[in-house]
Parts: structure tokens; sequence; C-alpha cells
């Protein structure tokens, strides 16, 4: 199983790095220039096509296969949330006054999430299947379920497809796979949701343990969004002092059944709200 | 299909201009009705257009007994309006983890981005979003799955519905389609001069253009070891791309030729009633499924086209004329193509242009779109032709 992921400030290829200098939408034009060229229509596209279309570039140059070659047993099946939102706000936009209404169709025909599918498959020559799915949010469990049903049709045997979402010019991301129809790409893409699941079960929990901090040190007027996880608890970060170490304690028994016998230990753990969640992962009794 | 069972729908509903039932609507379009019409000065739009638009203050009356109608966009509520009816139909439970939605719409709540309109939250243009106003109406657990693949969305999310039950993840998909119209959409194909200025002629010499329609449809489908003779199976469906241009259909039919080949296996296209075909009555797409069919090996077998009755629904296109295909079968009925008088297309097809008598038990609906999308169903009644 191959993979690209791409955000506005990040792209990377089977895991490595690819340096660019550049970000946002003009990020995706830096990538088409260095790895791609020579394809005009690029231009032409709105960025939610750009962006499936670089990242399908650089799967298939990772893929290494010759190129080109009409083929039916490939599908591309993408993923996202916002569906084709940028380019319906860009085509609200040449309607939205009475007094300058000059609808543009160049504008319109982009207001489809699955155009970018029809680039991929025109460039690549790709009769097989195509298809776009809406989700309310990302959910890789989910995706992959749907992904491996793309095997059901007899015809494919290989599919490109993953997260491919953008809600304007500086926000998007693209997780996109290229994998057979085999036992392998079943393993990987799974171990794949494991780490997102076990990331997501992460956020929540340091969300909750925020909450439960204000909570028991009163921190009134402070919202969960207001810690940073990653900032020090005591001195310059929330600034608490030792008796909140020692309400600490008790929030670790009360909430998570842990209990600190030494209090020199809470030093370590009570760095940072991240450390804590680490710590609570690990060593939580309910 | 083996040991997968079969794929059998058990209710379907159709919400349109001409009806609140599956029944009302087949009624209608058996004695040829349709409620498209001119319309000038609507949404303020500088054009006017011929369109089959719902009256919205019936749909707001009936949802009422629902729900509280401020609660609900227009699109949600035809949506709930919809779905309520199958599912009670069906008799099924709603609040179990075995039941998924699946919906098929290409703009959903896109009237949201007008700065004009601010009753609801703007989040609710996301398509994700307004689906789970309907999954929480139905108090269901499961994560929404929206299809978004323009004009064959509701093909596909039928196929969706297919896979999700062979592969045993769930025991009910209930399959609805929608989208309402709106200045968006119309002056988009406005701006495309895809639009006819009367009502629209499929497969004719002198079509001109579709014209656009408000509609919501639901099937629910389920998997049964067996069907039995009198129900409707979802044998299989394909969905081919034309690789060729992401706005013109395919010279060649390739992707409608391509899923046409999938769906139809080794089956005998004797067996087939007809094909239901997309039929926008733009010259460049009929031209398009007449070399598909022929290319496919399927001249001889009749086709008609639904648009002349509802004009283009998009979402729930796919949808609708499954339900108004199975429905005509029933009947044993093959339904004529308003609007078509004079073959219009290169590669001569036996195109119904009144209601014909038939005892064959299978159809194939056929769709295309925008993205190069072609996508075949093709639906047998007791399952022994799958």
């Amino acid at each position: 199983m191959l993979k690209v992921y791409i955000n506005p400030e990040t792209v990377t290829v089977n895991g490595q790095m690819l340096e660019h200098q550049e970000k946002g939408s003009a990020l995706l034009t830096e990538l088409y220039r260095k790895h791609v060229g020579n394809y005009p229509k690029f231009f032409k596209m709105d960025t939610l096509s750009k962006l499936g279309f670089v990242a399908s570039e650089l799967l298939l140059q990772a893929e290494g296969a010759p190129r080109f070659e009409p083929r039916e047993d490939r599908a591309v099946v993408f993923f996202n949330r916002c569906a084709s939102l940028q380019a319906d706000t860009n085509y609200q936009a040449t309607i939205q006054d009475p007094e300058n209404f000059f609808p543009s169709p160049a504008a319109f025909v982009y207001t489809l999430p699955n155009i970018v599918t029809g680039e991929i498959a025109i460039r690549n020559k790709y009769y097989g299947e195509t298809s776009f799915l809406v989700l309310p949010a990302c959910d890789m469990q989910l995706m992959a379920r749907q992904l491996q049903n793309v095997f059901l049709d007899p015809m494919t045997t290989s599919v490109l497809g993953g997260w491919l979402d953008c809600a304007d010019e500086n926000h998007f991301e693209a997780e996109l796979f290229l994998f057979e129809k085999s036992p392998a790409s079943t393993n990987q893409l799974s171990n794949r949701i494991t780490e997102q699941l076990k990331n997501k079960k992460m956020d929540e929990l340091i969300y909750t343990l925020k909450q439960q901090i204000i909570e028991a040190l009163n921190l009134e007027d402070m919202k969960p969004e207001d810690i940073d996880e990653n900032a020090s608890l005591f001195g310059e970060g929330l600034g608490l002092d030792s008796i909140d170490a020692l309400e600490l304690i008790v929030l670790m028994e009360k909430n998570y059944g842990i209990k600190l016998q030494d209090p020199s230990q809470g030093k370590e753990i009570f760095k940072s709200v991240a450390v804590m969640a680490d710590y609570i992962q690990k060593n939580r009794t309910k | 299909m083996g040991g997968r069972g079969m794929i059998v729908s058990i209710a379907n509903n159709i919400i349109s201009p001409l009806g609140m039932s599956t029944t009302e609507n087949y009624a209608a379009v058996k004695v040829g009705q349709s409620k498209l019409q001119r319309y000038e000065g609507r949404w303020g739009l500088p054009e006017p257009f011929v369109a089959s638009l719902i009256d919205r203050e019936g749909v707001e009356q009936a949802f009422a007994a629902l729900a509280d109608n401020a609660k609900y966009t227009f699109f949600e509520k035809m949506l709930i309006l919809s779905a309520s009816k199958a599912i009670a139909e069906a008799g099924i439970d709603t609040s179990s983890d075995r039941v998924l939605f699946v919906l098929s719409t290409t703009k959903g709540n896109v009237f949201l981005l007008d700065k004009r309109e601010t009753g609801f939250p703007k989040e609710r243009v996301l398509l994700g979003v307004a689906a789970r106003q309907i999954t929480d109406f139905f108090h269901n657990p499961n994560t929404p799955i929206v299809i978004s693949n323009a004009c064959i969305s509701g093909v596909c999310a039928q196929i969706e519905a297919l896979r999700n039950l062979e592969s045993g993840t769930f025991d009910y998909v209930v399959v609805m389609g929608c989208d309402v119209q709106s200045a968006f959409i119309v002056s988009g194909f406005q701006s495309f001069k895809a639009l006819s200025a009367e009502p629209c002629k499929p497969f004719d010499a002198n079509r001109c253009g579709l014209n656009l329609g408000d509609a919501a449809a639901t099937i629910v489908y389920t998997r049964k070891e067996t069907a039995a003779p009198e129900e409707w199976v979802a044998c299989r469906g394909a969905i081919r791309n034309d690789a060729n241009h992401i706005s013109g259909p395919s010279r060649t039919g390739e992707g409608s030729y391509r899923a046409l080949k999938a769906v139809l296996g080794d089956m005998d296209p004797e067996r087939i009633a007809f094909i239901n075909a997309h039929g926008t009555a733009t010259l460049y797409n009929d031209e398009m499924e007449s070399v598909a069919i022929e290319r496919a090996g399927l001249a001889h077998v009749p086709v008609n086209g639904l648009k002349g009755y509802y004009g283009h629904t998009m979402g729930a296109a796919g949808v609708l004329e499954t339900i108004l295909s199975m429905k005509a079968i029933d009947d044993r009925n093959i339904l004529a193509t308003r609007g078509y008088e004079t073959m219009g297309v290169t590669h001569p097809l036996v195109v119904s242009n009144q209601n014909q008598a038939t005892e064959k038990r299978a159809f194939i609906k056929l769709l295309s779109g925008f993205g190069g999308c072609n996508a075949a169903l093709l639906m047998a009644k007791g399952g022994e032709l799958c």
C-alpha cells in the first residue's frame, strides 16, 4: 500500500517528507511544477481538484508502474467533509449581487465534488469506477470499510482512494492510498485506522482532562480551548501552585483510579496536560 | 450472488410535484401528467425557466404532523417526509445500529450560501451535517454516508446499499435521494446553456435541453436468503468513467457502455423489459446513450426516459426512476417517454412513446453525469434472473 499526505504545510510520500517552499494553494502549484508539469488543464482546476490531481500524481509516481495505458480495473474513490464548498462559494459570489449577476459556467462545473475523480480518470485513462462520498467528519474506520467494499465489483483490482477535503485555498487535507485487492492491503489500512482511533481517543482524553482541571481548580472563565495541552501547568504556563498540585492528585485518583504515593512523582506527571493524559492512558484503572 | 443472499427492496416512497406517495406518482405518470411549467422572476432570476417545482406550502403542511417546520430546511423536510413513509411501510426500527442511511444529493442545502439566508446555521450547507439532521430525526446511531457523484448519485447510493448489505455490515439500508431547486442550481444550468425553454423532449429530433425538478425518493433495502416471486431484487450495479471530459459526454459512450456490459454479465438481453435511460434531453447526453446502448448490443431493447414528467431531479433521479420502473413492471407496463415524438439520435433506439404491455420482469436503470461518470443497475423481480 502506498500513501501520500498533503496539507497546506506538509507533504509526505510513504512517510518521507517532500521538500517545498510554498504554503496553501501555492504549494500545490509548486508541487505541480516540480513533479508533474506539461498538463495545462491543472491551472483551470479548483483547489479540491488540484489537491487530488497532485496527490494522485505523487502516488502513481511512487508506484512506478507504466502510466497512461487505458484500464478499467482501477477505481478512484474519495471521501471528504466539505464536498465542493470552495467551488460553491466561488460560484455563489458570481450570482450574489443582482446588479452584477454573471453566473460563471467555469465556476459552476466544479460545484460537484466528483469532478476531481473525473480529472484523474481523464489524466490516467481510467475507465473504472469513480465515486465521491461525503461524511459528517473524517472517520477512517468507515472509510476503510467502504474502500474494501469497492472490491465487490469483480472488475476492480486496485483502488486509488482516501480522504480529500478542501474548505478553501488555505485549508485542505489529502490522505490518499493506492492499494491492491489483497489481505496485506487490508491489514495496512486497518493499522492506519487503529492509529487514528488511538489519536482520536487521546484528543478526547485531553479535552475531558482540561474540563476536569478547570472544575477541580475553579479556573473560572477558562474554557478547555484556552489551555494549551503542551504548556507547563505550573510557573509560567497556567500558574498553578502546590495546593493545586494536591488537588490534581485527588483528581487522578477520583477520575482515573491512579494513586500517586510519592508527591514528587507529580513534578514529572503534571508537566503539561499532554503529559498527564499520556500517563493516565498508560496507568488508569478506571 | 451465490451464498450472499439477495438484496431485496422492501419499501419505497416518492415525494414530488405529482404526489406524496409512490402510488400517486405512478398513477400520474401512467396517464401522462407533469408539473413542468414556465417560471418568470422566480428567486429573482433574470431569465425565465421551465421546471417541475413542488408546492412548498403543501410540503410544510404535511411536515407539521412530523416535527417543527422551523427546525428543518426545505431540503431536510422533503427527505424526512419521504423516508418516514418508506420506513413506516418497511416497519423497521431505525434506532438499531444494524440500519444504515445513505443519502444521494448533489447540492443539499446549497441555498444557505446566499448571504440573504439567515434562518439556519451555515454549517448545514455541509452535506454530512444535513444528513445528520435526518439520522438524528430517526434516532439512528450510525454515521450517514452521502453520495455526491453528480447526476448518477441515486444509482451509486443503491450500489452502496447493496455492498453494505452483501458484506453483512448492516441488515437494512435506507437509500434516500433528494435535491431541491434554487437560484444557485438554475442559474448554473442556465450559464451552461443546458436548459430547454419548453418541456423537455428526451431522444427527440427537436430536443433542446433539460428541465430541472424538485423531488425526494426513498427505497429501503434488506438482505434475504431468497426472494419471493413478487419481491424486487437489486442484482448488481456498476459505475464506470468516460475518461474523456469533465462536463461533455463521451462520443463513444465509453462509461455507459462499460457500465451496461458489467451489469448485463451473461444475462440474455431478451429477458429485459426496458432500459430506463438517463434521457435528460440535452443533445449530447441522449446521443451518447444511444451509442452506449447500441455498443452493448441492446439496441432492440425498449428504452424510456422519465425526465418529461419530472424534469431532472438530480440526486433524487436514480432513486425515483428506479421506483417508478419497478412499479411499471408490477403493472406489466413499459412507461411512455413523455415529450418524445421523432427519433432524434443517430443510433436508433426503440424509444417507448406510449405505455405498452410487457410480461418481462427485469430492467436496467442507466445514468450519466458530470465528471464523466456513468452508472447502471440491474433490477429483477423474483431474483431468479440475477
